[in-house]
């Protein structure tokens, strides 16, 4: 059985295109993993949360789950190590390979997914929204500048009379002018 | 028993309770198809408009729309990956699959009558055995709802038989995320590292939005740019028109139906419960028990049928704890209860003596609400499906966009949409290491009530954790969970030893 949904077949093309190069990659996550589940393994202040005996304190469960965590992933790096030993010689992590998994148009949609929730902080949805679907659809190809406008507009003026006007969802209005922009626009309405 | 239920069919049958219901099955689909407004916070924006109503007509609005959001949310778990409502995770398994190939109206078909049969089931089942039911969810205790817990998390090493250890560690580590935050018995904070958003935990659905959609969208779009093809020319899986499942179809899933009924209907039951695990247990079920389990996943209508059964049958079983014993067993089914209070309703076990209208009223109109579900659920679908004619440049940032309005709504909180987008970002490596999106999401949704009822089990036993596992429905059901974890490492072992012995050979 296999959850990856229907577009897996499209999606291994890249990684199939460099497997040994992205091995060690892989392994390096893998390794960060377990390094982190570690950390958080001596983390936690296991004197706490039992106040009768034979009560299971806070930390035993988190505990329990860590310890499954840290041997499952030595045995998965060691199954990794093992059955791609002697191709890591000729693995990398260059950028160039990086790129065939993941291109820059695609890292710098990424990106605007993380800048979008600071857009919101500071210059509210009512700005954000339109700058973020402007850029998205022209990173994701789309030449044509009316579309791209037109469905920035659209799709912001959709989700806020939805969300704001009909479900009363009080949308982030943004810091300063703008939402001193936003509060006379809400106003009007 | 035949008194309530023509009783029930008068109250009804009125031209006002009519439209009302109409009115609410609308409002639920549209909420539960909207990701970020999830069913409990669908009932209590309703709230209000039950003010001046009836409390007969007050809670079959309420019913209404809550029975509609799990359905709606299962339209962009199909369409667009984006799961409305958090029982809704396990139809994007085969549902969004099944839109890749080009079957989203079948898809959407099955989704729609499957919840309808799953709603009315219940809601049969809560006519006749109301009080037995209430009885089994009374003898079910921490220890016991540890076990059903624990029954769900056995699906963790079907979900991908190929990888079946990433899949397990997928699952383990959404377990463990799970327990960031404050300790749910003590209230001690954990993995918090300082921060004040973390004391409340990671949220479930942010993360799951991230995890399936915008991972999803930027896959795609990284695949596409790789395959030199223009995205803005991708197609599209052709035309989403929501056509009712042949009854050929029908009879062909109709045990997947009758399980996942009985099982939405008893893990509705439960209190703390709810349709999430439902919907989750009843798909796990169904690749158990399926003779080709590796074709679930890959876009096959059990799988959609499953989810969306279980998750409607568990809305119809969340209202016999509330109306039988007045235990509201979720959250919106304490939404649901607090409305029907402030009408003067007493509820629990002199309910069908002193005010029974009420109980007739909520069965009928349950029942009245499945069916006029399934036309406004395709008329609403067939609304949403219309974006999916848009190229994929528009299609992927519209998913975008509403992935981080549905974050956003969620709790009016920004931070929530950093985590949806990490969610996404981090998804991308997760995928493309073959760990599982779906087993993470599965240890999040359980792990809080895992540890939650694993722990008040322990103080119930006298600090005993031998007592716990040695209760006879607790052990039956760990039991039950250890042989269904452990079969399909074991096939998968037999399976890989036979092709190596068949390659020596």
């Amino acid at each position: 059985m296999q959850l990856h949904g229907g577009a897996k077949q499209i999606l291994y093309i890249p990684s199939q295109v460099g497997e040994n190069r992205y091995m060690l990659f892989e392994l390096i996550c893998d390794i960060l993993l377990l390094l982190f589940f570690v950390f958080c393994y001596f983390s936690i202040d296991t004197s706490v949360g039992a106040s009768q005996k034979g009560e299971l304190p806070s930390s035993a469960w988190p505990q329990s789950l860590l310890l499954i965590l840290i041997v499952c992933m030595i045995i998965s790096i060691i199954i990794h190590i093992r059955k791609h030993r002697g191709e890591f010689k000729t693995s990398s992590i260059g950028i160039k390979n990086l790129r065939n998994v993941f291109p820059l148009s695609t890292a710098l949609v990424a990106i605007m997914c993380l800048l979008y929730p600071v857009g919101l902080k500071y210059i509210g949805f009512l700005f954000s929204t339109p700058i973020f679907m402007f850029v998205v659809m022209s990173l994701m190809g789309e030449k044509r500048l009316g579309l791209r406008i037109i469905m920035s507009l659209l799709v912001t003026i959709v989700l806020y009379v939805l969300f704001d006007i009909l479900l009363q969802v009080p949308l982030a209005r943004g810091l300063g002018v703008f939402r001193k922009i936003v509060l006379a626009i809400e106003a009007l309405l | 028993m035949l008194d309530i239920l023509i009783n029930g069919f008068q109250i009804v049958f009125q031209p006002q309770l009519l439209v009302l219901i109409t009115i609410g099955v609308i409002a639920g689909t549209i909420f539960g198809a909207l990701p970020g407004v999830n069913a409990p916070m669908g009932v209590a924006l309703m709230v209000p408009f039950t003010y001046s109503m009836g409390g007969v007509e007050g809670i079959a609005f309420l019913v209404a729309v809550y029975c509609a959001a799990i359905t709606g949310g299962g339209i962009t778990s199909i369409l667009f990956r984006i799961p409305g409502t958090p029982s809704n995770a396990p139809t994007t398994f085969d549902g969004y699959p099944m839109a890749q190939n080009g079957k989203a109206a079948e898809a959407l078909g099955v989704s729609l009558i499957s919840s309808a049969l799953g709603g009315t089931f219940a809601a049969i089942c809560m006519m006749l055995l109301s009080k037995e039911l209430s009885d089994v969810a009374l003898r079910f205790g921490p220890a016991e709802l540890f076990g059903v817990a624990m029954l769900g998390l056995s699906v963790l090493t079907s979900l991908d038989t190929k990888h079946p250890m990433k899949t397990f560690i997928s699952g383990i580590l959404g377990l463990f995320l799970a327990t960031i935050g404050l300790d749910p018995v003590n209230g001690y904070k954990r993995f918090t590292f300082g921060s004040t958003y973390l004391i409340g935990g990671i949220q479930m659905i942010p993360l799951m939005i991230g995890v399936f959609a915008v991972t999803e969208v930027l896959l795609r779009s990284a695949s596409l740019q790789i395959g030199k093809e223009k995205l803005s020319d991708a197609p599209q899986p052709g035309k989403t028109k929501t056509k009712l499942m042949s009854f050929s179809d029908m009879w062909r899933i109709k045990w997947t139906i009758l399980r996942s009924s009985i099982i939405g209907t008893l893990v509705g039951i439960l209190p703390g419960a709810g349709a999430t695990i439902a919907s989750f247990l009843g798909y796990a079920t169904e690749v158990k028990v399926s003779k080709h389990p590796e074709k679930f996943g890959t876009g096959i209508i059990e799988g959609v049928a499953a989810a969306e059964t279980s998750n409607n049958a568990a809305t119809g079983g969340a209202m016999v704890p509330l109306l039988a014993l007045g235990i509201p067993g979720g959250a919106a089914a304490a939404v649901m209860a607090t409305a029907l209070m402030s009408k003067g309703v007493s509820l629990g076990p002199l309910l069908l003596q002193t005010q029974p209208e009420y109980l007739s009223g909520t069965f009928a109109s349950m029942i009245f609400t499945n069916i006029v579900m399934v036309v406004v659920a395709i008329w609403i679908a067939r609304i949403f499906s219309q974006i999916m004619k848009l190229p994929y440049s528009t299609l992927g940032s519209i998913i975008l966009v509403l992935a981080m309005m549905g974050s956003y709504a969620l709790q009016n909180n920004i931070q929530n949409v950093f985590v949806m987008a990490i969610s996404g970002i981090v998804g991308i490596i997760f995928v493309k290491q073959n760990y599982s999106p779906a087993a993470l999401v599965l240890g999040l949704v359980l792990g809080d009530i895992c540890e939650n009822n694993l722990r008040r089990a322990v103080v119930l036993a006298n600090y005993s954790f031998a007592g716990v596992i040695s209760r006879p429905m607790t052990a039956v059901l760990l039991l039950t969970c250890i042989v269904l974890t452990i079969y399909p490492v074991i096939k998968t072992v037999q399976k890989k030893s036979k092709e190596k012995k068949a390659i020596q050979q």
